[in-house]
This record gives C-alpha cells, structure tokens and sequence, in this order.
C-alpha cells in the first residue's frame, strides 16, 4: 500500500465482480498483468437469481510462492458479487482472471460491465490517475484527480468524526469512457470505488502525485 | 642575550592565529551517543576561523570571538509504535446500484521503524585565554597556544536550533508512511517532547567539547638546524645553524608584544 494501480492489486484493493451467466466458472490468481498460474478454483454459478443478490469476499494469501484462497464458495446465483482481496500486506501485486465453458469471462487487469475495484488513498495531497479502455478495439484514456486531505484531530470530538468518516467512501462510475466524477476529494484513509458500469478492458493506474506541503507546529 | 628577537603587536599576532587556524583545516571525528532516548550514530566536520587575539604579560594570548564551524551528521532509527495507536481501517461498504454491496476488508495498521537523517551546520562563537607554549618535537621548534580552560560555550540556542531542525527533518522522513497524514504533527511533537532540548544539548556538547578543550594551534614552526653552506668538498662540510632555545613571551613595552627569541649554536 499506497500506489494505486488496478493491474495490480494488493492490501488496500479489493476487484469485484457481479456474476451475470450461469454455469461453472473456474476462476484463478495470477501475478498482475501476467497470465495467471497455480490453482484452479471453481464456483457453479445457479440460473435462478436471489431475491437479494449475495456478495462473497474471497481472501488470497501468499504461501510459499502460492496464491492460496479463502471463503471461496463452491455455489452461487446469477447476479451474486465475487469479491477478492488480501489481508496480508506481503500479499501483492495480484490479479483475478475467469472464464466459464459458455464464453463468459472476466480479467481483473480488464475490467468489464458490472466489477469494481477499490484503493485505500493513504498518502495526502492529490492524486492524478489515467484509465485506460477499449472502444471499438482502440485504446483511449480517461482522467481524474483525487485531492487526500489530512483532517483535524485537535480535539476529541474531531477524532471521532474522522474514525466515522473512514467507515465511507467515495463512487466513481465509468460508462462507455464517461466518468461521472473526474474530480474527488476525500480524507487520507478512506476508500475511493471505482465502479465501472459498461466498459471493455479497462485498467486504471496512478500517472502523478502531489504531496500536500507539510506545515508541521 | 637572545641572538635573534621577533616582536609582534596584537594586530600581527591575530593574523598568525588565524593562519594557524588555517593550517588547523578541518577537523573530523565519528562516534555514537544519545539523543535524549534514541542511540544515534553521528559524524562531524569542523574548522576555526576568525577572532582576534589580545596580548596579556607574560604568556596569555586572550582569542576574542572565534568561530567554530561545525557540520553535524547524525540518523537514528524511529519506531513509530512508540509514538501512534496501533489502529484499524473499518470495513466500508456501498451498495453500487448496477452491481450491489460490495464491502472493503478492515485493514489493521502496523507502523513501520524509520530511519531519521539530519545534517546540521551551524558556528558557534566563544572566547578564550591561551598560554604560549614553546618547545621543541623532534626537529622542529614549536610555539603553540594552548587553551587555558574550555569556557562556557552557550550550546542552548544551538541545541535549540538543532530540535527545530529535527522538528522538520522527522516530518518529512515519516511522510510517506501510508495513512500517517493525520498522525505527523503528533509523531513529531511527540519525538522532540521525548528528545527535549537536555537530550539535544548533551548530545552536543559531547560532540563539540573534545574539539575545544585542549586544543591547540601553532603559531610558530621552525626547523631545528638550518644549513648555511652546503659541504663544499670532504674537508670542508656543510655549515649548519641550530637554534639550540626559543623562548615566547608577552613583553609590555609601549604596548604589549608578542615576542619570540632565539638562541644559535654552529
């Protein structure tokens, strides 16, 4: 943690996924950005949606040079979330990738319709990042900024405001290369989504940082 | 009855101090210590410069204002869970409309170890009463002054300036630990209240003290014998010139002098 980079996801990301085809997926972990290697792992996916949609958070850990997963589950509905993330911070620069025997797949270092990834911003000052994606099989790039602001903790009423405020985040949709919200602000430990509704092959990654000038009393 | 006598007014002998404060160079030395709670390794290079010198019979040279010049090098190692609460991200969950809850893990903080650099240059004035002493090491004659005793060297506002320095020098280094934004003012508040200016100013004076007591500069180098005629042939050698005593001394004529005297053996 901190450098955001979607290709490569490690603790402070999470990559999740809204499942929308039936069928057996067999899912795997690679390294970010190279073809994934190691285990399979596999979720049968039921054609008859929930009434309300689950949401499953799987746990990857790093053991003797393996991706190892936890609380994956062997049956989910369509419509259901996969959630994957690390706790370890010796976890990183991962990637999920999945397919199923019906054509329907999806790469978490090329984000498509209905996933998400998350960053931690732990670092104060602004953030400027780049997403790439395709459209009509030509890369194009969209922008945005992120400013971390440090918050006051002068006094006890301050620091119980902050703690709160860490337990929200902020949503930026991306649709068809529109993003909703290019410019955001928010406190230094919060989390910024990064939803993207419709999109093919998209990755975002940070292209600049300015730290806040410290002035320090 | 001397053979050779040099005398010199004040103004005269401040420019042998200060050449000999120029043949002194600079300085180095190395060592560990304490900065309040914190070992720390430090390294300094220093010189002298400066001042003006007042003659006192019969052997006092008083060194009005000189200037030690000092660079500091120094790094500690700081484990900020001495200083931060060992504390937690929460769980953050939204619900995205087109995808549904998604919730991010708690993440728990452990705060790294870093380490602390500071270079630090500063001067510090004093002034002090010096002896004369001549004497000869090896084949050469030497007048040297001596200090008499290290004076009061006023490190407060040094030591002070020292902990302001650090002040910015710790926020910069542990800026770039994720998530401490919030936390730096307190971290660094934190680690100069622990150092204080007493552990600033102990460490100081230990580093600055060696450099001034005993310390010494000569003003006068000359070598023993001197050849006045080389060997003409193996029945006539060389002709040689020994200063077989030199004496220094503050004389008080008109005004005070510094005087040097010679004896010459052939």
């Amino acid at each position: 943690m901190n450098f955001m980079d979607s290709k490569n996801l490690g603790r402070g990301n999470l990559f999740g996924q809204k499942i929308i085809a039936a069928g057996k997926i067999t899912y795997q972990i690679g390294v970010g950005g190279v073809s994934p290697s190691g285990d399979a792992f596999q979720v049968d996916v039921g054609s008859t949606p929930n009434a309300s949609p689950m949401t499953y958070p799987i746990v990857i850990t790093l053991q003797n040079g393996h991706f190892q997963v936890t609380n994956s589950p062997t049956k989910i509905a369509i419509g259901d979330v996969l959630t994957w993330h690390t706790e370890d911070k010796g976890t990183r620069g991962f990637s999920v990738s999945a397919q199923n025997t019906s054509g329907y797949s999806f790469d978490s270092t090329a984000m498509a319709d209905n996933s998400v990834f998350t960053h931690v911003c732990g670092h104060f000052g602004v953030l400027e990042w780049t997403g790439t994606y395709l459209a009509g099989g030509t890369p194009k790039t969209v922008t945005g900024k992120i400013t971390t602001t440090v918050p006051k903790l002068s006094t006890p009423a301050e620091r119980v405001a902050y703690q709160a405020s860490l337990a929200g985040g902020e949503i930026i949709t991306l649709k068809d290369g529109i993003v909703d919200k290019p410019v955001v602000s928010i406190t230094v430990g919060q989390t910024v989504f990064f939803a993207i509704q419709s999109s093919i092959g998209f990755s975002i990654v940070q292209s600049g940082f300015q730290p806040q000038k410290l002035r320090v009393t | 009855m001397s053979d050779l006598i040099v005398a010199l007014d004040s103004t005269s002998a401040t420019q042998l101090v200060n050449a000999a404060e120029a043949a002194l160079g600079t300085l180095a030395s190395s060592g560990s210590g304490h900065l309040g709670p914190f070992g720390v390794n430090w390294s300094v290079a220093a010189n002298f410069s400066g001042g003006s010198a007042g003659l006192t019979p019969p052997k006092t040279i008083s060194l009005n204002t000189i200037q030690f010049n000092y660079q500091i090098k120094l790094s500690f190692e700081l484990d900020l869970n001495d200083f931060l609460p060992h504390g937690c991200l929460p769980q953050v969950c939204v619900t995205i409309p087109f995808i549904g809850q998604v919730c991010t893990p708690k993440i728990c903080v452990e705060w790294p170890t870093v380490t602390i650099p500071l270079s630090y240059s500063d001067a510090l004035k004093f002034s002090a009463d010096f002896n004369l002493n001549p004497h000869l090491q090896g084949n050469q004659w030497l007048v040297d002054l001596v200090i008499v005793k290290v004076p009061d060297l006023q490190l407060s506002l040094k030591a002070a300036a020292i902990v302001t320095a650090l002040g910015a020098v710790i926020g910069a280094a542990i800026s770039v630990v994720p998530l401490i934004g919030p936390f730096i003012g307190v971290v660094v508040a934190a680690v100069i209240a622990t150092i204080g200016l007493a552990g600033a100013l102990g460490l100081l004076g230990d580093i600055i003290t060696p450099f001034i007591s005993g310390r010494t500069f000569t003003l006068v180098k000359q070598t023993q014998t001197l050849q006045l005629l080389p060997a003409a042939s193996a029945l006539e050698p060389a002709v040689n010139l020994t200063i077989a005593a030199l004496a220094s001394q503050i004389a008080q004529s008109d005004k005070p002098e510094l005087v040097v005297s010679a004896n010459f053996s052939v």
